[in-house]
């Protein structure tokens, strides 16, 4: 095993902190906007379907069959 | 809708208080491991995520089966999030593996069984989400996926195992193992509670995309 | 009983037509016996080395003419909607499953036979009274690489883009077996009898035979 300077072993320590809770974080605040985003589809869609106003069927992220 | 919008919002602002309170303690509180100092602190990110792979796919397996015998959409749905943030949680392992890799071996990838096989394993859950991308329609969908994932599974186990079948510079399981644990019961301790608090995002993160595939699965079916 | 003899008449069907039209296999074998050519000139002329590692270049080699063959034969039964008209004809469609893998199998071994011809002739191997041993080991590892390529291939063969999907399903699916596949056949040539990984690769075929059987029917079907 090899044993580097306490400052190399603190700069590895926070690289590998800054990916595994940044990559978590960055995943989530991205999900949050997806999920935002399709909500207010779903909604948009929803007005759509029940009423006779102009609302634009949504366009949505999953191709349709 | 609105409530269950709040009540995400709180929730997740709870679990990242979870995750930053174990960070900061790992970082922080818990004493240097003897042998190999402050570079072992990466043990209460890398193996929590490690772990939550392991759960994620479990629950990918456990929801195929479910999703062939019951055909309810829900556990199709809590499939494919369950494998989107397992893929993730892999990626986080490995990336931070290697970097605890580098600091310690001295190399930033081994050909060893460990970390081949959980590329190996990376590579099947990728493809499942590849095929779930490329068959648009819903129930077809879930049925070839919830195949597949029953058989991807068997990387998890091969996994779990590689470092007691082959020899190799990952080190041996040493708290899922028959006996005692072998690492000190504070570090033990931080890193359970590394684990419960990365199962817990796990979890909301499973919630939240869930709830945006059941809304576009939605979105496409009124369309 | 039923399924027994509409499976085997299925396999029937593929041999014949494998023996008229010579194309999938002779396939098969050319680019095993490019791959042997390839990674002996990449290694250079050191035979001591080959001899190390002709197990994994078998293994390999084999991984890859699986893909190949498994989708030439999936492809056969597509066109003209063959699939489809077998699917309802027969009483139970997993006959089609039990079918591919039995003529797979024979495929397969007869591949795996030949190129363990072809690399002890080129790489002077000389495993002796083993060499009969090397003979159920091809079996075993041929069933499970054939149940899991049935079925994969089952999964993506109705989707446009197969090309793509099928190497990038099968390839991480076929690492356990082509693991204790190498291990036992590095096992029979070091002198030996690799009766553990041989039975890991029996398990692993079991394993796959069952899923590919209990999910086919639910999970495959005519896209």
């Amino acid at each position: 095993m090899i044993r580097q300077s306490p400052v190399t072993d603190a700069a590895f320590v926070f690289a590998g902190y800054l990916v595994v809770v940044g990559g978590v974080a960055l995943y989530a605040v991205t999900l949050r906007r997806r999920v935002a985003k399709a909500a207010a589809r779903a909604r948009a869609i929803r007005a759509y379907a029940a009423g006779p106003d102009d609302a634009e069927p949504a366009v949505t992220e999953r191709r349709a069959p | 809708m609105m409530v269950r919008q709040t009540i995400a919002s709180r929730s997740g602002r709870l679990v990242a208080a979870g995750v930053a309170l174990v960070v900061a303690s790992g970082l922080v509180l818990v004493p240097a491991d003897a042998s190999q100092g402050d570079v072992q602190r990466l043990m209460y990110v890398h193996v929590p995520a490690a772990w939550v792979g392991y759960l994620a796919f479990f629950v990918v397996f456990a929801c195929s089966a479910g999703y062939l015998w019951r055909r309810d959409p829900r556990l199709d749905r809590l499939a494919a999030a369950s494998a989107e943030v397992g893929v993730m949680f892999t990626g986080l392992a490995i990336a931070s593996g290697s970097i605890w890799g580098k600091a310690t071996w001295g190399q930033w990838w081994d050909w060893d069984p460990r970390l081949t096989t959980t590329a190996v394993m990376l590579l099947a859950y990728i493809a499942y989400l590849l095929l779930r991308q490329t068959v648009s329609e819903q129930r077809r969908r879930g049925r070839v996926a919830a195949a597949f994932g029953l058989i991807a599974f068997l990387n998890v186990p091969l996994v779990h195992f590689s470092v007691l079948w082959w020899r190799g510079l990952h080190q041996a399981p040493t708290v899922l193992r028959p006996g005692d644990p072998t690492i000190d019961h504070v570090l033990l301790a931080q890193l359970l509670a590394s684990v419960a608090a990365f199962s817990l995002a796990y979890a909301w993160l499973v919630w939240q995309r869930t709830r945006l595939e059941g809304l576009l699965d939605t979105a496409v079916t009124r369309d | 009983m039923a399924l027994l003899g509409d499976a085997v008449a299925l396999a029937r069907k593929d041999v014949v037509a494998e023996i008229r039209a010579r194309d999938a296999l002779p396939a098969a074998a050319t680019l095993g016996a490019t791959g042997l050519v390839l990674v002996a000139l990449a290694v250079g002329p050191d035979v001591g080395r080959m001899r190390l590692l002709a197990p994994a270049l078998v293994g390999v080699v084999l991984a890859f003419a699986t893909v190949t063959l498994a989708d030439r034969l999936d492809s056969i039964d597509r066109a003209d909607d063959a699939l489809v008209a077998l699917w309802f004809a027969l009483d139970d469609p997993r006959a089609i499953f039990a079918g591919r893998v039995i003529s797979l199998s024979a495929s397969l071994t007869t591949l795996e036979l030949g190129l363990w011809l072809a690399a002890a002739t080129l790489l002077d191997l000389r495993p002796g009274a083993g060499a009969l041993l090397l003979v159920p080991l091809a079996v075993a590892s041929s069933v499970s690489r054939a149940a899991v390529a049935a079925l994969v291939t089952s999964l993506v063969g109705g989707s446009p883009h197969r090309a793509l999907l099928a190497p990038a399903l099968l390839l991480p699916m076929l690492v356990p077996t082509l693991l204790a596949g190498v291990q036992a056949a590095s096992a029979v040539l070091a002198g030996g009898q690799g009766v553990q990984w041989t039975a890991v690769l029996v398990a692993e075929s079991l394993l796959f035979l069952g899923v590919g059987l209990i999910t086919y029917g639910e999970a495959a079907g005519p896209a």
